[in-house]
């Protein structure tokens, strides 16, 4: 109780002890301010690139999958895998008919099993306030070919501030696009669509994609309209599993698909070959260091606080000698002389995180918003999505890593405390209150 | 004299002041370091992108591209400012191996095509330099003797060959002989479609004669082919025969914003005589840039993340503040009696604030020179202790075969010391200054009077 009184009596008195909590708090908030937009950036490649290829890739050695739905039904009913679908990528080149033309990446996706992995109404300009289910139908064009265009292919957006113009995007739909790819055997394939839908991911890469039903792009790639193939499968698993689990997993389904494979196409079955996110986006393993380098420069410079603490404390208990005697003099222990100080650091640790949590939140959550400020009064562009891959900032705080911030910052007061305690500890009344 | 005998003496005999050295010292410590990577990479970053544009670009957005291109080439070369200046095609191109590979990739994708005249591309760009096989030769750039119908192809080394540990490019010996089928969509001048029905595309084959490595991301993207060949894939050799940019090089006294500016004017000029000639129009659409501005999607990136690196720096140094402040604080109310005494001989107010802020200054300088001697020396050793840590830990700073970087740069710029020592030395003397006030306004008669004494 007395500890308690004199905590908050110092708390309140010392001024100076302001400092060291504002000092606290600021680099706690910058720690977290740092780590959540650092992981929540990392944390959001991630799901793009769990909606683009699932968090493993089925490759099938032989290019295609004769009848992969069997393979897919069987993937669902494990309990592991929370979606699986096919897919197919490739390249080509776009002529629009604003004459330009694009480099994009092309997609074939299966819209009924591809929105488990993407939730594509709220990305769709045109579809995403229709109570109809989407699809590639192109108003007025009912027998035409339709996609989804990438905005990013549609348009370029304003160089100041980096959005597009939706009403202008939106006239491209309807219009026909031409289309320069790689088809059956390897051949230039120059293919007509109409633009269904522009599609905005609040991803770089995909909203420079243009998307076509899978059944299409097998079309264009094979040349024939033999259903039940798909180039490659992707899977989505549940949280808890791993990826050497994954790969077992996938290698029984896989087995015991192809036995039971006995039709006319059941000699195109071969082995399929498995590719982890971690094989194919080897830059997150390359970010996460960088986050660890980061947080490590940061911390080192954070470290000053504690030399901060120390010399606030050190005087604190410099100018309360008296205090330390009297109460030492009443009976209380050396350590409790001691208890006094590190409970205080501990306490001035405590204040500041509660702080710097506050702090870091309100820049975290709102650093788009800042963003903005800043372009609007210096001109000044910090986010750019053609430059970070994504349209906007992360703003989630990444609490999983506020706890071991907090401990750190309070094990550091404590640190600081460490030596001017142990002084209060040593002591030593009958020099302190003799009257000369 | 005294101010200095002091100021020396409180910093020695007061040990809580070596907190506050310590402070200086572990800031100016990091941020040297962390400044001269960050800014080496940056400065490495923009002089390659400076090497592969020249000073000033001419270009159009569009892909149609503009006429009379070569008029105002031979315009540019008479000014005195120019020292010379190569017409660019920039479009794009489905490419894909046609033959068996020599120690090549595969390549079946859509790439970047740049048409270019290899010599005068090499008076304004680097890309003599960046040749592997034909090193500072351009004339020898599409040059290939395996097949004589072929014209050569330069391709980004980054698609072709894979980098090891340190970050060098794992090149065969022996040249890799195979061809490849290019495809581009060719425009009219008008922006229609140059070929309609089946074959919209143009497409012609070519043969590998060399690859460039310039250090930026268009080592991964790019493919360089014969200025002639990329106008007819594109659509763009018909009369009047069309490209869509014009790189600059000016002499080297010429001022980025002088010579962008002359020729700027010049090409107005240039518009309004043609004001009236065939596909005029698409002269309107051309922008005459800095390279700096040309490129600023790309070079902004690393300077906004060097200034936002710094802007977190800056909010450390609110920290150093306040430790300076308590420590000063804490010598100012121990050293009252001697500030009573040394006012009661006639030292003036304004003597005790130079004394207290000289004895920061002393501080500041005394940390900077700790910090930037410990700085300097990690950074001597940089790439060794990374060596180090890679060998036996298998932790690199940067993954050599992610990053196009060599070794991690380490010289340090004295521009940025010298901010970085006037940071500190504002610093400390920020955070001496209240203090500093305070001992200023204690008063004799209250600081040695026999009950305080």
């Amino acid at each position: 109780m007395l500890k308690l009184f004199l905590w908050l009596r110092y708390l309140r008195k010392k001024k100076i002890v302001l400092l060291s909590i504002a000092a606290v708090a600021l680099s706690v908030a910058l720690m977290i301010v740092v780590d959540s937009l650092f992981t929540g950036y990392i944390e959001a490649l991630r799901k793009s690139a769990v909606a683009n290829i699932g968090d493993v890739s089925i490759f099938p050695s032989r290019g295609k999958v004769p009848q992969y739905e069997v393979f897919l039904d069987r993937l669902a009913q494990l309990e592991e895998v929370e979606a699986a679908a096919p897919f197919g990528f490739g390249g080509g080149l776009l002529y629009l008919e604003t004459a330009d033309v694009r480099e994009v990446a092309i997609q074939g996706i299966e819209i009924s099993t591809d929105i488990k992995f993407t939730d594509w109404k709220p990305t769709l300009l045109r579809q995403k306030n229709s109570a109809e289910p989407i699809n590639f139908e192109v108003p007025g064009y009912a027998k035409t070919d339709g996609c989804w265009l990438g905005i990013n292919v549609a348009a370029e957006p304003n160089e100041k501030t980096d959005d597009y113009d939706l009403e202008e995007v939106k006239k491209l739909i309807g219009k026909e696009v031409i289309l320069t790819t790689t088809g059956i055997e390897k051949k230039r394939k120059v293919v007509k669509l109409r633009v269904a839908d522009i599609t905005s991911t609040q991803t770089y890469f995909g909203d420079k994609t243009l998307y076509i039903p899978l059944k299409k792009l097998n079309e264009i790639t094979w040349g024939d309209l033999e259903p039940g193939y798909s180039w490659e499968t992707k899977v989505k698993f549940r949280d808890s599993v791993d990826e050497a689990s994954m790969r077992n997993i996938i290698n029984n389904a896989w087995e015991q698909f192809v036995r039971e494979q006995s039709g006319p196409n059941s000699s195109d079955i071969g082995s399929i070959r498995i590719r982890s996110q971690l094989e194919i986006y080897e830059w997150f393993a390359e970010l996460q260091k960088q986050l660890a380098i980061l947080m490590l420069i940061f911390g080192i410079i954070c470290s000053v606080v504690v030399l901060l603490i120390f010399c606030i404390f050190y005087m604190i208990v410099e100018t309360k000698l008296k205090d330390i005697a009297v109460i030492k003099s009443c009976g209380a222990t050396s350590g409790s002389a001691a208890v006094i100080f590190l409970g205080f650091g501990g306490c001035v640790g405590l204040v500041g995180c509660g702080l710097g949590i506050i702090l870091g939140y309100v820049i975290t959550t709102n650093i788009n918003t800042i963003e903005e400020w800043i372009r609007v009064i210096f001109g000044l562009k910090l986010w750019r999505s053609s430059s970070y891959m994504l349209n906007t900032i992360p703003n989630q705080i990444d609490w999983a890593a506020v706890w071991p911030i907090i401990i750190i910052a309070v094990a550091g007061c404590c640190l600081g405390a460490l030596i001017p305690a142990i002084v209060a500890a040593r002591t030593r009344p009958v020099e302190i209150l003799r009257y000369e | 004299m005294y101010k200095a005998i002091l100021a020396i003496r409180y910093l020695f005999k007061r040990r809580i002041s070596y907190f506050s050295l310590a402070a200086v010292a572990l800031c100016v410590f990091v941020v040297l370091v962390v400044i001269t990577v960050l800014s080496g990479l940056t400065s490495e970053f923009k002089k390659n992108t400076y090497r592969s544009v020249g000073d000033c670009v001419i270009s159009t957005k569009s892909l149609v591209g503009f006429p009379y291109y070569d008029e105002f080439i031979s315009r540019l070369e008479k000014e005195s400012i120019v020292q010379a200046a190569s017409p660019v095609i920039k479009n794009y191109a489905m490419v894909k191996s046609t033959e068996s590979l020599n120690g090549a990739p595969y390549i079946d994708r859509t790439l970047e095509v740049m048409g270019v005249e290899p010599i005068t591309y090499s008076r304004v760009t680097g890309f003599a330099d960046w040749l592997v096989y034909n090193k500072a030769d351009a004339q020898k750039a599409f040059t290939q003797s395996y097949d004589a119908n072929a014209p050569g192809c330069v391709m980004g080394i980054g698609f072709l060959f894979q980098r090891d540990s340190q970050g060098q490019y794992i090149i065969p010996d022996q040249k890799p002989t195979f061809k490849v089928e290019i495809s581009c969509v060719p425009l009219t001048a008008k922006g229609a479609l140059a070929n309609v029905g089946t074959t919209v595309v143009n497409t012609k084959d070519f043969a590998f004669s060399d690859c460039a490595k310039s250090g930026i991301s268009i080592d991964w993207k790019t493919i360089y082919l014969p200025f002639d060949q990329v106008q007819i894939l594109c659509g763009m050799g018909m009369e009047p025969k069309r490209t869509n940019e014009i790189f600059i090089k000016f002499e080297p006294d010429v001022k980025l914003s002088a010579g962008c500016q002359r020729v700027s004017q010049l090409w107005r000029g240039f518009v309004e005589e043609k004001a009236d000639a065939r596909y005029a129009n698409l002269l309107g659409k051309v922008k005459v840039q800095s390279w700096k501005i040309y490129s600023r999607d790309i070079v902004a990136v690393a300077e906004t993340q060097q200034m936002l690196m710094i802007m977190c720096f800056a909010m450390i140094a609110v920290i150093t503040v306040f430790i300076v402040f308590v420590v000063f604080y804490m010598i100012v109310s121990h050293k009252s009696k001697d500030i009573g005494i040394l006012k009661s001989v006639g030292v003036s107010s304004g003597n005790i604030l130079v004394l207290f802020l000289s004895f920061a200054f002393l501080v500041a300088v005394l940390g900077s020179i700790i910090g930037s001697l410990c700085g300097w020396q990690f950074l001597v050793y940089i790439n060794q202790i990374e060596d180090c840590m890679f060998e036996r830990f298998g932790i690199q700073l940067f993954d050599r075969t992610i990053y196009a970087i060599g070794d991690i740069p380490n010289v340090i710029d004295i521009k940025v010391l010298a901010g970085i020592i006037i940071s500190a030395i504002a610093t400390c003397l920020i955070g001496a200054v209240i203090p500093s006030w305070q001992a200023a306004r204690l008063k004799p008669i209250e600081t040695l009077q026999v009950n305080q004494l």
